[in-house]
């Protein structure tokens, strides 16, 4: 019988691209968030006032402080809302009964919100053509209105930065995948190691005859996004844990181990941090030590990322997150989906502009790493309730696939996409045969 | 540690500082001599002081410690807390904020300079162990 031939995995050429946001570097003095506020109210206005000649090019630019009233302008500044539901650590201390219910919405909006623009000299209130619904705390944008008499400005038009400049994809001509999968949730109780074991098998080429064999060959890469462990709370809620439990916090992250390290041994696989994980709170989170993974680290294309994470394959510019950002902007504002949250922190050109306002974040002087400078090709969001995808398109040209990613413990699905022509589709895997 | 600390700078200062407005618009743009704009007095109040000739103008920092103020002061470099004036310096550099050149000189210098007297610039902003 003739030996078979084997079958060769294709490769990618992969870039990471994560150093803006490692915090090794960086040294703590004690500073506040006002430096971050400035470096992206700088960076922003600077390419606002490129874009304000074809948005109005009639109109005066000025600070707050010039404003006249009954004059029409354009002012630059950051928003923020004002938003009576939002917790406050003071509530704790009010002695008066508040508006705040005992029970804490998912969503903190109420029709009373309003915004305010901010820039150096002062801040004014802001009324007329922009939704509070739509914005967050944290956004730079160009408006077009007038001073009132009430003191107010009446807004007319909202100039937002629009999607950056995207370098263009190369054709290329053979197809090959990168698998997503979020919220593997190893160590709870939604957990399906089966569920798991048959996603490592298919991606490894251990499942199924030669075409789907040649189908597994043909995927580069695996980015594990963010929540892979989920440590059970009561070891983490401060009180000691008794010696007899401390051999069992470590389990999960010993068993994401194993099976990341079939994973490994077949193909390069990236892993971000997610909320729930062993790594820092606030964002930029950074990558998860090697430390914890004494069998995949061994190997080299074991690769741990920091959450946001920014990587090119073959060319292809990815950017994506383990879900805060977006789970923040659904607190705050709201949208028809989360890909519509995406598609406007695009346009916003930040990644998360709710941090650090709602969202724990470095404070960094003189730099604010969650600016998106070019387009990315492909912008993924880890950890969401359901699948979802777009393929949005830009004034200039740029093409964006845009994917949220569910969690697997929950939903079995994992996402691929071919690095070809960026099409999206689902791998889906189910234990049970009434699914 | 703030006593003596908070009286330095609650000084009445003639030279610098707040500048008068040239109208009698309440938002007038400040003039670069560095100060901050927002909480100028109004007239009525600096020609008061004025008329009043000359008080304590002696203070116990020197004319380059006085444009290192200046230069945390002036909102265009954006806020001071928190940083070295070296690195809002170096900053302000790299956004192409043009700081005036000769203060990165003085930063130098200063943070070089192995006697501290009183009369050296600090390399740390005016509110440095004050807020």
């Amino acid at each position: 019988m003739p030996v078979p031939k084997p079958m060769e995995r294709k490769q990618a050429a992969y870039s990471n691209l994560d150093e803006r946001y490692a915090i090794q570097g960086e040294k703590y003095q004690g500073q506040q968030y006002s430096h971050i506020y400035f470096t992206r109210l700088h960076h922003m206005r600077n390419l606002l006032h490129a874009l304000v000649p074809s948005w109005k090019p009639h109109l005066p630019v000025t600070t707050v402080l010039g404003l006249e009233e009954g004059k029409d302008c354009i002012i630059v500044g950051t928003l923020y809302k004002h938003m009576k539901l939002k917790p406050s650590i003071l509530d704790e201390y009010s002695k008066e009964r508040s508006a705040i219910p005992l029970v804490k919405p998912h969503n903190f909006m109420h029709p009373d919100d309003h915004l305010i623009l901010e820039d150096e000299s002062g801040r004014v209130t802001l009324a007329g053509a922009i939704p509070p619904a739509a914005f967050v705390t944290g956004v730079v944008v160009a408006l077009h209105g007038k001073e009132t008499s009430a003191g107010n400005f009446l807004v007319e038009d909202v100039l937002e930065a629009g999607l950056p400049p995207q370098t263009a994809l190369s054709s290329a001509c053979e197809d090959k995948y990168v698998v997503f999968v979020s919220g593997l949730s190893v160590g709870s109780d939604t957990f399906n190691p089966l569920q798991f074991q048959l996603l490592i098998d298919h991606v490894t080429g251990h499942l199924g005859d030669d075409n789907e064999q040649i189908m597994a060959s043909n995927i580069v890469r695996v980015v594990v996004v963010g929540n892979s462990v989920h440590i059970s709370p009561r070891f983490v809620n401060g009180q000691t844990v008794a010696s007899k439990d401390q051999s069992r916090i470590a389990e999960p992250i010993k068993e994401l181990d194993i099976m990341l390290t079939q994973l490994v041994a077949s193909l390069p696989v990236d892993i971000m941090p997610g909320c729930h994980d062993p790594a820092n709170f606030s964002l930029p989170q950074q990558p998860l030590h090697r430390c914890l993974f004494s069998g995949a680290s061994t190997y080299n294309t074991f690769s741990s990322c920091s959450n946001p994470h920014q990587f090119d394959l073959d060319s292809v510019q990815f950017l994506g997150t383990s879900g805060q950002n977006i789970d923040d902007l659904y607190k705050y504002s709201d949208a028809k989906d989360k890909l519509e949250f995406m598609e406007r922190t695009l346009r916003w050109r930040h990644l998360a502009p709710t941090a650090p306002n709602s969202l724990g974040c470095y404070p960094y002087t003189d730099k604010d790493p969650f600016l998106v400078e070019s387009c990315p090709h492909v912008y993924f969001v880890g950890n969401q309730d359901k699948y979802e995808t777009r393929l949005l398109e830009g004034p200039e040209k740029q093409k964006v696939r845009l994917i949220s990613i569910p969690r697997f413990s929950e939903s079995g699905v994992a996402v691929m996409v071919n690095l070809r022509n960026l099409e999206c589709s689902t791998l889906s895997f189910s234990t049970s045969f009434d699914a | 540690m703030a006593s003596s600390g908070v009286k330095d700078f609650y000084r009445q200062k003639k030279k610098g500082g707040v500048t008068k407005p040239s109208s009698s618009s309440k938002k007038k743009t400040q003039q670069y001599t560095g100060g901050a704009s927002v909480g100028a007095s109004d007239n009525a109040q600096t020609s008061a002081l004025v008329s009043h000739g000359s008080w304590d103008l002696k203070d116990d920092f020197g004319d380059q410690e006085e444009q290192l103020r200046q230069f945390d002061m002036d909102m265009k470099f954006g806020p001071c807390v928190g940083v070295t004036r070296l690195q809002r310096w170096e900053r302000a550099s790299a956004m192409g904020l043009q700081p005036p050149a000769h203060l990165r000189d003085l930063l130098l210098h200063a943070s070089s300079a192995k006697n501290r007297s009183s009369d050296s610039p600090s390399v740390e902003c005016l509110w440095e162990g004050k807020v």
